[in-house]
């Protein structure tokens, strides 16, 4: 197999893009991605503290690991390679030991290639695995032909190349100061790129222990299908991957145990995957490859049937859809079948070659089938119990199998914005039905929709002290109210944000010194008008003391920078977060030029304009306002509404996420 | 209900908004609707360079980034010409508001036959209300009678030359257009006294919708001129007005709750 090519598909696992366009995957990405920001957080602070650049020496660091940490810096990779006994770092994540324990612990997945050794360990030397974590599905089976398995993802690598891209580019480097210029490089491109590509956290029950058992990943597990499980069968061949499915035409010669079954030649054996779809997963997908059927004659049909059964039968021995609470699709002539129903037509037979997506649509109700990538229409409909994939073979067939570790052949993601597309259009045009009394408060506020987004955005602009762009705001939808309730309306908002303005102003002025970087003036400024803010409060006025600091470093100021810095670790001496904040501003002095470093985002704009916000969120906390504006409570009403819904299993919220409205 | 009440509030706590993307869907609502003066100052404010991306279109930059913003800064173009042109329909002001629309995107009316027909039907309702409220103002009865004929007449030919070529060839135009002839047979100024369906005509609402509609058109029109159809597919299916969707989804779902 093709493992070089395929740098990809080595380790990682991410989550199929179109799980991510649903309730559920979005959760699960929450679930991922927290745990492994941390992680790197931490590891950057750590390796900066190692090579002595912060100030102090954790405490952390007083084992054995410090050692062998400080010089795999220094050396670069080499120190990986020829130590790999005594590399546990935490801050490299995947060590060689793990890339050893690949072979080790999942040497039913992991191909004895030695080029595949090879290239994981000087992945490893990348130190790219900080959030890829391994997973082995990908590794071909002996009777797999290498054809096939590439035909079925020709665009794999392209559509994950961003994440290692990032990681590919620097090579091991050798010298000291070189060394972390690069790495702290990557690591913000890296980081950068986890978040506009979600896709890249990884998953999957093949996790790879990261060191030292300090999985981040460990109390997560992805309970959807990702293989077939073993059939009772012994004739029915799974691969060690479990994606790959083979009736061994000859089995019985070679197995006496299964000689007796393979003989009923029109019996099906029927095997089920390793997990089962929830309903709240909203959609689930995946594609199998016929690789062989049964007569060699007639290729293009073939006996596999495919299909779903519910979760709470245990086990099936017939063909998918001869028994109750199962549906099937069959290959030999096209026809679909369930519950011990009499078969219907649905659509065209398939055999060797054909690609056949199985999808089912909880938020429709419905299961539906891909022939080659062109969507064949809902087969089943009714569906509302957690189901499991289950498939059907005869004699000398065989199957691969895609769980979306792969693309698939199929737009999946497209057939869920369509779906999406539909659910928008319901929830517009039910504003337009006026049958019954519910409907009909709907559209008469519908009229007010305008008005009550322009009052939201104008609430916002005075929440954050914007008073300027309020203002503005404010003179340009005055136009726009043509009709004497929206007038009326207009006025409200026009009186409210006047109520303010005093207090709106310093706010503003504020805000303003925060910008212009005259942190003292702002903070004497909040102390005049809101006392209470920092007595409540110990970490903003941390903070704001961070960003003088980080204006002494900005304009140049070293001595002044050192000596405020010093004063504010002897100030803040007992809390610990502080003191690691600290670190990460220290670690500035140590780079000729700090905004390419790793913690340039601390001198970036940004940064500032976060703490504007939040310093902002608590002067209104402390005139005992809400914190958040209307806006935001409108936000996250909604999304806690989704969820609720979710929970519930109510169909069209399924596939909704918080993306769909912009955050 | 009281468990159901504690998980409410952990839930709305466990839900933390992106206070960036926040300020990016506000900026795209300003973009949008055409607040001009807004964007601009808003955009300064969040620390978004507005005439970088003017120009270039996100060609330059790092490209992780580069994407999200020339997603935000859709429109921006056009928001001027936008924003006076929805202010021309919300008066009123049909007329000027196709004048505009066929200077700047002349291509446009000509392709997209639902929009033209709606501003023109939209046209002639104005012009009918127009009539009506000049009736009231003059109380004078025989010229009004004499202006009565012109207007009717000045009406049909209006209706003959503009609409109904573009209705013959569309049932659901010709009903509509049928509908708003009705207008005529009433000349009371009574809303009250008219037909819902008929005082549905004269609702502002409709305004509203219909400079929606041209507002909508001229940004699709936009994004066909970007290169990337990633972005253009994007900018379609989502990039309408989420803060809209926000609100309606707001309102269905507590519906939705209501009814369990």
């Amino acid at each position: 197999m093709d493992s070089i090519n395929n740098e990809d598909e080595k380790g990682q696992f991410y989550l199929p893009s179109y799980l991510l366009k649903t309730t559920y995957g979005e959760k699960l990405e929450k679930k991922l991605s927290t745990p492994i920001k941390q992680k790197n957080d931490h590891s950057i602070t750590s390796k900066l503290s190692a090579l002595g650049i912060m100030g102090n020496m954790p405490s952390r660091y007083s084992n054995a690991d410090y050692d062998s940490e400080l010089a795999s810096i220094f050396s670069g990779s080499n120190a990986n390679q020829s130590n790999t006994s005594i590399h546990h770092d935490r801050a490299g994540a995947i060590s060689s030991t793990s890339a050893g324990n690949d072979s080790v612990i999942d040497d039913d997945i992991h191909s004895d290639d030695p080029m595949e050794e090879e290239d994981e360990e000087e992945e490893d030397e990348d130190e790219e695995g900080v959030h890829n974590i391994h997973y082995g599905d990908e590794m071909d089976v002996d009777f797999e032909e290498d054809e096939h398995d590439n035909e079925l993802r020709p665009t794999f690598t392209s559509s994950t190349g961003s994440g290692t891209g990032s990681g590919s580019g620097s090579g091991p480097v050798t010298g000291g100061p070189g060394i972390i210029r690069g790495n702290n490089r990557r690591r913000t491109r890296t980081r950068s790129s986890q978040s506009s590509n979600p896709r890249k956290n990884s998953k999957t029950n093949k996790l790879h222990s990261l060191s030292n058992g300090q999985n981040p990943l460990g109390n997560f597990k992805y309970s959807l299908p990702t293989k077939w499980e073993n059939s009772t069968n012994k004739s029915l061949l799974v691969s060690n991957n479990g994606l790959t499915l083979k009736i061994d035409q000859n089995g019985n010669n070679n197995s006496p145990t299964s000689s007796s079954s393979i003989s009923k030649n029109y019996d099906h054996l029927v095997t089920k995957t390793n997990n089962s779809i929830p309903i709240k997963v909203g959609v689930f997908y995946f594609e199998i490859k016929v690789l062989s059927v049964t007569n060699n004659n007639l290729k293009n049909n073939s006996d596999i049937t495919i299909g779903f059964m519910n979760s709470n039968l245990v086990n099936v021995t017939k063909m998918p859809g001869l028994e109750i609470g199962s549906y099937g699709f069959n290959g030999s002539d096209g026809s679909i079948i369930c519950s011990q129903s009499a078969s219907k037509k649905y659509n065209c037979k398939f055999g060797q070659g054909d690609i056949i997506g199985c999808g089912v649509n909880f938020s429709t109700k419905s299961i539906f089938y891909t022939k080659n990538g062109v969507f064949l229409g809902n087969a089943f409909t009714d569906i509302n119990k957690e189901l499991i994939p289950i498939i059907g073979l005869k004699n000398g067939n065989s199957i691969s199998s895609n769980f979306g570790s792969n693309e698939f052949i199929f737009d999946i993601d497209g057939y869920i914005e369509d779906e999406k597309v539909k659910i928008y259009k319901k929830i517009f045009n039910y504003t337009k039905k006026s049958d019954n009394a519910i409907n009909k408060i709907n559209t008469h506020t519908d009229k007010e929709i305008p008005n009550i987004l322009q009052n939201l955005v104008s609430s916002y602009f005075n929440h954050l002290g914007y008073i300027d762009i309020s203002k503005t705001f404010l003179k340009e939808i005055k136009n726009e109210q043509i009709d004497e309730s929206l007038i009326k309306n207009f006025n409200k908002i026009e009186s409210i944000s006047s109520i303010d303005e005093n207090n709106l102003k310093i706010r503003q002025q504020i805000r303003k010194y925060l910008i212009q970087g005259d942190v003292e003036s702002s903070i004497k400024l909040t102390n005049l008008n809101f006392p209470k803010v920092f007595e409540n409060n110990l970490e903003i006025l941390f903070q704001l003391n961070c960003q003088k600091l980080i204006n002494f470093i900005k304009s140049g100021e070293l001595d002044e920078a050192m000596k405020f810095g010093q004063s504010l670790r002897s100030n803040y001496e007992t809390n610990e977060k502080f003191q690691e904040s600290l670190n990460d501003i220290f670690s500035l002095l140590a780079f000729e030029k700090p905004e390419d470093s790793e913690f340039g985002y601390l001198l970036s704009n940004d940064c500032i304009l976060k703490i504007c916000d939040e310093l902002n969120s608590e002067i209104l906390k402390s005139l005992g306002k809400s914190s958040i504006s209307n806006l935001e409570k409108l936000i996250k009403h909604n999304k806690s509404l989704i969820e609720i819904l979710n929970d519930k299993n109510q169909l069209d919220s399924l596939l909704i996420t918080s993306d769909d409205f912009g955050l | 209900m009281s468990s159901e009440e504690i998980d409410w509030n952990s839930l709305m706590e466990s839900n933390l908004i992106d206070k960036q993307s926040l300020n990016h869907l506000i900026l795209n609502y300003l973009i949008f609707e055409g607040y001009e003066n807004s964007t601009i100052k808003f955009a300064k404010e969040i620390g978004i360079n507005l005439d970088n991306e003017v120009d270039e279109q996100g060609e330059e930059g790092e490209e992780d980034d580069e994407p999200i913003k020339a997603n935000i800064i859709m429109g921006l173009n056009s928001i001027k010409i936008r924003n006076e042109i929805k202010l021309n329909i919300l008066n009123g002001e049909i007329q000027l508001g196709i004048n505009k629309l066929n200077l700047n995107y002349p291509d446009l009316l000509e392709q997209n036959n639902f929009l033209y027909f709606k501003l023109l039907l939209l046209n002639l309702i104005e012009m009918i209300r127009k009539n009506r409220d000049s009736e009231t103002s003059i109380k004078d009865d025989e010229p009004t009678e004499f202006n009565q004929e012109e207007f009717v007449l000045k009406i049909i030919k209006f209706a003959q030359e503009k609409l109904t070529n573009k209705a013959i060839k569309n049932v659901k135009f010709m009903e509509e257009l049928e509908l708003t002839m009705t207008l005529l047979l009433y000349s009371t100024n009574d809303s009250n006294l008219l037909p819902l369906r008929l005082n549905e005509l004269f609702e502002f609402k409709l305004r509203r919708d219909i400079a929606d509609l041209v507002n909508k058109s001229i940004l699709v029109n936009d994004s066909n001129n970007l290169i990337d159809l990633n972005y253009k597919k994007n900018f379609m299916k989502k990039r309408k007005l989420q803060l809209q969707i926000l609100v309606i989804m707001m309102k269905l779902i507590l519906m939705m709750m209501k009814m369990d």
